[in-house]
């Protein structure tokens, strides 16, 4: 009789083990080439060729579409616009989700109904949405121009240089806080109710114990709602190509718009691939300044 | 009040005051507490988590509260603290009613079983957090949290996080949170149940030999009954939301009065008052208890009762070694010393003084 934990007697491994992380890498690998590294690097050197998809022509320019487009006004005014777009609507995501989940969680009951309602622009369909915002902010008999228009004298958003903007970022905004409130949310869930019962007995109130025991704890959701943030906001596109597509005058232009303006409106395949660089080039050095500047801290702060 | 011990001398005095943590100007009193008829009741719970509980907890002594899960114990500890309010009752601390007095100006402080520390603050940083929520100013926090380091033997930690250190130095700095603000009260909800035995051990003993420094009034939860017999002055024992019994550590193992604590402080034997046990048995009596270290081999004399028992197993515990019978169909247990390794089926006796009589509910006879 063979004794059972005789090594020699088990069937032998079909797979060495040193395969078995290749083997688990592989598909995530593939995808990312597949979607990731090819198109860039594919886009990448599009930027060096005038490409007509029409006449199937191709010929290389070398720089010369970087130097047309970097030095034009369309990308410097739309690189401003993403900007701006960016700076109002980051904090207001990040600030209004932040208050929102707080409040949810403190709910005693309904939570869910509110979790859903704030999560709805999330999961509703961004140009379906901007149709219907669209109407809202319909010159003269709109809701907004309506009521906030008749207080204030701002109306007809949609047509002014000054107002497009923000009317985009409001629905940018609107459109973001459900993601982002459902990361605090969760955030909130991992502080321990321990950590607030000890705060109360050592005589700290609401605020004291918000800032020295659950903004700790959400440092990590707190930076991943920031970045997540950042990203969907430089990358905004949907809005803009419903509601103003770039304009009045170029007003609500967005690298995304450009982008979409170039390669596909006027199939200048060569000039999107750029603007498509610099977006991306854009995202990923915000996103790195914002890991490098808060990151560390928060992430280690949020640690038990 | 005074407890005593066997031999009549006073454990522990009431008025010993430290100055380690006080400094000079405010020395901390340590202050009774009274909760009388309290009673809890959580929502969508048809029983009372706490049912009409009286308890006095002396200033300047350790009151330990001891229980299965479940029993209340917590819910009694948390209601003191003010984390949770009662359904009906009240609850004094140094004379005042502090029924309706919200948790933080209650003067109580509590150490936690997985020690609450601020994971983001520094050892320092959370001893000192309740000097700075209570505006002291930064000198005087510094002094005292500094003191309070030290005498929780801190000193070399001070700048660590809580995720660097190890449980035992954790629970110091959870006891060095609790200490620092001079607390009236010092609650502890089973503050060791997450350390190994050993450390267990090391900290029960440092915190016996603080409070005697420092005379708090210390109300300590456990379900351990070592723990509980060597920390208490007071020691009660706790079942489903009431209190089975309460008195010195001493007389509640001597003489318990149900049998709930007979057989939750050091498992004692309960057996039916009837074949052997008939002849000892006292009117009304209808179980017999018999501690497992009073059980003894061998046939006794004319003073005592003899037993045969069945061997089931023997478990080493050390010095002894714990004998599970089989008495008349009836479980129990003996305490034999660890060279003995009785087996098959033997001869027992036990001697009358020894044996516990109780009625039909459980309530002692005597």
């Amino acid at each position: 009789m063979t004794p059972l934990l005789d090594a020699s007697a088990r069937p032998r491994m079909r797979t060495p083990r040193r395969y078995v992380p290749t083997l688990l890498v592989t598909p995530a690998a593939t995808f990312l080439m597949v979607f990731f590294i090819v198109p860039l690097s594919m886009v990448a050197v599009l930027t060096l060729f005038d490409y007509q998809p029409l006449t199937r022509s191709v010929s290389f320019v070398g720089l010369r579409n970087w130097h047309r487009i970097l030095t034009s006004p369309e990308l410097q005014q739309a690189t401003v616009n993403t900007l701006l777009y960016a700076v109002m609507t980051v904090p207001l995501i990040v600030g209004v989700s932040l208050l929102a989940a707080l409040g949810i969680h403190a709910l005693p009951r309904w939570g869910a109904l509110w979790r859903t309602v704030y999560f709805l622009p999330t999961i509703a369909t961004m140009a379906a949405m901007s149709v219907v915002w669209r109407w809202l902010f319909y010159p003269g008999t709109g809701p907004v121009d309506a009521t906030i228009g008749r207080l204030t004298g701002a109306t007809d958003w949609l047509h002014s240089t000054t107002l497009a903007l923000p009317a985009i970022a409001v629905i940018g905004s609107w459109a973001g806080i459900g993601s982002s409130m459902v990361m605090f949310l969760a955030g909130l869930t991992s502080v321990p109710q321990h950590l607030h019962e000890a705060g109360r007995l050592d005589g700290a109130g609401p605020w004291h114990r918000f800032w020295h025991i659950t903004w700790p704890a959400l440092g990590p959701s707190t930076m991943f709602a920031l970045i997540i943030a950042t990203r969907d906001a430089l990358r905004v596109f949907d809005q803009v190509h419903v509601m103003t597509d770039g304009g009045p005058l170029g007003s609500t232009e967005t690298l995304a718009d450009l982008q979409w303006r170039y390669g596909v409106s006027y199939l200048d395949i060569g000039s999107g691939s750029i603007v498509n660089t610099v977006l991306l080039g854009l995202v990923l050095v915000t996103v790195a300044a914002q890991y490098l500047a808060g990151g560390r801290r928060l992430e280690r702060a949020g640690a038990r | 009040m005074r407890l005593k011990t066997p031999d009549g001398n006073t454990r522990r005095t009431t008025s010993t005051t430290h100055p380690a943590v006080a400094g000079e100007t405010a020395a901390p009193t340590p202050s009774a507490v009274r909760v009388s008829a309290a009673t809890k009741r959580f929502d969508r719970s048809e029983t009372a988590a706490l049912d009409d509980v009286h308890l006095t907890v002396p200033a300047g002594s350790i009151t330990v509260l001891l229980g299965p899960s479940g029993c209340g114990k917590t819910t009694l500890l948390r209601c003191i603290t003010g984390l949770e309010t009662l359904t009906s009752g009240r609850i004094e601390i140094g004379g005042t009613d502090v029924t309706d007095v919200a948790a933080e100006d209650r003067g109580v402080a509590m150490v936690f079983q997985n020690y609450a520390l601020y994971p983001n603050k520094t050892v320092l940083g959370n001893i000192e957090f309740p000097l700075r929520m209570r505006r002291v100013d930064r000198v005087a926090r510094r002094e005292r949290a500094l003191r309070a380091a030290e005498l929780m033997r801190l000193g070399e930690l001070l700048d660590r996080k809580p995720s660097e250190l190890s449980g035992g130095q954790r629970q110091r700095v959870g006891i060095g949170r609790a200490l620092v603000r001079d607390p009236a009260v010092l609650v502890m909800d089973e503050p060791f149940s997450n350390l190994d035995a050993a450390l267990r051990d090391t900290m029960r003993t440092e915190l016996v030999t603080l409070q005697r420094r420092l005379g708090m009034t210390v109300v300590f939860v456990t379900h351990d009954q070592v723990e509980a017999l060597a920390l208490a002055d007071q020691l009660v024992v706790m079942r489903a939301g009431r209190i089975e019994q309460a008195g010195p550590p001493e007389e509640v193992y001597r003489t318990p009065a149900t049998t709930f604590v007979a057989t939750f402080l050091d498992g004692m034997n309960i057996f039916a008052a009837e074949g052997p046990f008939e002849s000892c048995s006292m009117p009304g009596a209808a179980t017999v208890g018999c501690r497992p270290d009073h059980l003894r081999v061998g046939t006794g004399d004319a003073a005592d009762i003899d037993l045969r028992g069945q061997v089931l197993m023997t478990e080493l515990r050390g010095r002894d070694r714990l004998v599970h019978l089989d008495i008349g169909g009836q479980r129990a247990r003996m305490r034999v010393p660890a060279d003995n390794r009785p087996s098959g089926e033997i001869a027992l006796h036990v001697r009358r003084s020894d044996l516990h009589y109780f009625t039909a509910d459980g309530m002692r006879r005597s």
